[in-house]
């Protein structure tokens, strides 16, 4: 399993891919985006230089969004612990980051 | 009160003579009667007991009369009054007409008591009226003699109660001015008619009456008894003769030397008086006198009175001069004494000397003063030239100041304008980069046919985050540049404001260095006129070297006449010493 083209998403000290496919439009935040900081106990505010990113129906704030074009192989989580939340994780310059889906996200509510 | 000592029972003597002469002359009168008249054998008791009856009453009416009189002089006998000197004087006066009021009383007396005795003993005895008309007769030829004597009688004592009422307080002057002014010349007179009429009158009388009682009997037939009156009555009538003129002229004798008494004792007294004054005794004694004697009196006391004024003045002038001479004798002796003196004035002169040597040189300070405080003032003068330059610059500071504070408000303005600026860029860099990033989203979306489309945008990405790193260190730098202007600012309002102290101190400066000014500018004059002042100073002092120089000179010459004037002095001394015990002589006749 591959990921075709993938948006690393920085927040604090976490990161976290999305599927190019699942990404609609970067954007500047808007005073109704959620920021994904709170997944990670950071807290509500997010930095000037923030983007959003916007899925059909869902968006969610970052505070750097980064483009990764080529295709990167998946590792499948495993089954007793798969979720809808996180699909698997890509292997970046040597860093496992978790692919993370945004409609799922969106849902999860604090 | 008391007694006065002298004074007591004075009335009473003073009015004793006048008693005596009056029985004296009854006496006379009497014994003249009884030889003239030939008094019945059968009323001879009866005109005895009226005579004796009518004397008593009318010595008793007299005498009240006259101590009435001299009830002032009475009373201050017995105490009763005061010897105030109005008391003194009214008794004085009393004890000064008293021999008149006797003279009036006596003659009354014996010639209406003979006429009462007449009167009555013709009545009570049958007795021929024309006895008791020569009885009354009688008494009226013997009253003025008898009253004469009485009189003069007085004076002497009168003189004496005057001479006690003096000594007892009466002031002499007082007693002067008070005493009525009268004259000898009248009384004189009738004395003198008095003295010669009288005896006349009684020789005459009797003459007559023993012719009247010869013509009687040759009228009546009987010649016998006529013959034997005429042959026996030579011997009778020349024995009753000679005792009546005998009488007679022991009372003219009487009155004479009692007249002369009067008119005499003042005039010795005052003699005496004046020999005392001639020899220098002023003791200022009352002279008792009357009449004409009394205005000498007065006027001798008068000039006794001035005499001892003129004494004691001269007393005290003598005083005044042994005092003087004293004073000029130790004058003299102090005047000899000059010659240390003029070694203190040697002495004086070299400290004055000392002292224009001293106020040259404090000349020649206060010169030099003066020229300091002029470059003072000179100094003050500069300082407050460049109080006001420093100020003038003060003010190109602060605009200055102001002027760069402008210009770096107008630099953060720019600074500000260039912020915008490049945040305009940085959201356009920002939006690039958004665009690019979505691009490259899309590029990659699109799969192969997108790739180059991606490669594009990820490099226009990178174009546009290397703008927006750049704009990021542009907006550090205009913030640098934002706080160094700020910093500026605020620099430059302080050195304005600093500037505007500066000023304003610079101004205050100049107010105290004008002031500086001025006072300089005083302390300079002042200075000048006090270097005048101590020229002037020194000017007089050395005009007073001169003098003490003279001064010098003069009490050198001084000295050597006051050895001269000392043997003056003690000439004059001796002179005063005898002067002094010249008055002294007459000083101890006055004690």
């Amino acid at each position: 399993m591959t990921l075709d083209g993938a948006v690393l998403c920085q927040v604090g000290p976490f990161r976290f891919a999305l599927a190019a496919h699942d990404v609609s439009s970067i954007e500047v935040p808007d005073a109704r985006g959620v920021y994904a900081g709170r997944w990670f106990g950071l807290g509500d505010a997010w930095p000037q230089t923030a983007r959003s990113v916007r899925a059909p129906g869902h968006h969610v704030v970052v505070d750097t969004v980064e483009v990764h074009g080529a295709t990167l192989p998946v590792l499948a989580m495993p089954a007793m612990v798969a979720s809808h939340l996180v699909t698997g994780f890509v292997d970046v310059q040597g860093a496992l980051v978790p692919v993370v889906s945004l409609a799922h996200a969106a849902e999860r509510r604090p | 009160m008391t007694p006065h000592p002298t004074l007591a029972g004075r009335a009473r003597w003073l009015t004793s003579p006048s008693t005596i002469s009056v029985f004296a002359g009854i006496a006379l009168a009497t014994a003249y009667a009884w030889a003239s008249l030939s008094i019945p054998a059968g009323t001879r008791l009866a005109f005895g007991v009226i005579l004796v009856v009518v004397c008593v009453v009318f010595n008793t009416v007299g005498d009240l009369v006259e101590q009435r009189r001299l009830s002032v002089l009475a009373q201050l006998g017995r105490g009763a009054l005061p010897a105030t000197p109005e008391h003194l004087l009214a008794a004085a006066l009393s004890v000064a007409r008293a021999p008149d009021v006797t003279l009036v009383l006596v003659a009354s007396f014996l010639s209406g008591g003979a006429f009462l005795v007449g009167v009555l003993w013709s009545a009570s005895t049958a007795a021929p009226g024309q006895a008791g008309l020569r009885l009354a007769f009688i008494g009226l030829v013997s009253a003025p003699v008898t009253s004469l004597i009485a009189s003069l009688s007085m004076f002497g004592r009168v003189r004496t109660v005057l001479g006690e009422l003096v000594a007892a307080g009466l002031p002499a002057p007082q007693l002067y001015a008070a005493l009525p002014a009268r004259s000898w010349g009248g009384r004189l007179v009738v004395f003198a008619l008095v003295a010669a009429v009288s005896p006349v009158v009684l020789i005459a009388d009797l003459s007559l009456e023993r012719f009247s009682g010869l013509v009687a009997r040759v009228g009546a037939g009987d010649h016998a008894a006529a013959r034997a009156a005429i042959e026996g009555s030579f011997v009778q009538d020349f024995g009753a003769l000679a005792v009546l003129v005998a009488i007679l002229l022991v009372l003219v004798a009487v009155c004479a030397w009692l007249a002369g008494d009067a008119i005499g004792g003042p005039l010795r007294a005052l003699a005496e008086k004046t020999r005392r004054l001639a020899a220098g005794r002023y003791d200022g004694d009352f002279v008792p006198a009357e009449f004409e004697s009394l205005d000498a009196a007065a006027a001798l006391h008068a000039m006794e009175h001035h005499l001892l004024e003129a004494l004691r003045a001269l007393d005290q002038t003598s005083a005044s001069i042994t005092t003087a001479t004293a004073a000029l004798v130790a004058t003299t002796a102090r005047s000899s004494e000059r010659l240390d003196a003029s070694a203190a004035l040697a002495q004086t002169n070299a400290t004055t000397t000392e002292l224009a040597r001293s106020a040259s040189q404090i000349a020649a300070n206060a010169q030099v003063v003066s020229s300091l405080a002029q470059q003072t003032f000179a100094a003050a003068r500069s300082g407050k030239g460049s109080a006001d330059a420093f100020a003038g610059a003060m003010g190109q500071v602060r605009e200055g100041n102001q002027a760069i504070a402008d210009s770096v408000v107008r630099l953060n303005k720019r600074v500000q304008q260039v912020g915008r600026i490049v945040g305009f860029i940085d959201s356009i860099a920002d939006r690039s980069d958004l665009l690019a990033l979505n691009a490259e989203l899309e590029g990659h979306k699109a799969g192969e046919v997108g790739r180059g489309f991606s490669l594009v945008a990820a490099e226009m990405r990178r174009l546009a985050e290397s703008v927006l790193q750049s704009t990021r260190e542009i907006s550090g730098l205009i913030e640098d540049i934002r706080d160094a202007t700020n910093a500026a600012v605020m620099a430059t309002e302080a050195g304005v404001k600093a500037t505007d102290a500066g000023a304003s101190l610079s101004g205050r400066v100049g107010v105290r260095l004008t002031s500086i000014v001025d006072f300089a500018n005083q302390s300079s004059e002042a200075m000048q006129r006090i270097s005048e002042a101590t020229g002037q100073q020194q000017l007089g002092t050395e005009q007073l070297v001169g003098a003490m120089t003279d001064i010098l000179r003069a009490t050198r010459a001084s000295a050597d006449a006051s050895g001269a004037m000392a043997l003056a002095h003690e000439e004059l001394v001796e002179l005063a010493q005898g002067l002094t015990r010249a008055l002294a002589d007459f000083s101890e006749t006055r004690r």
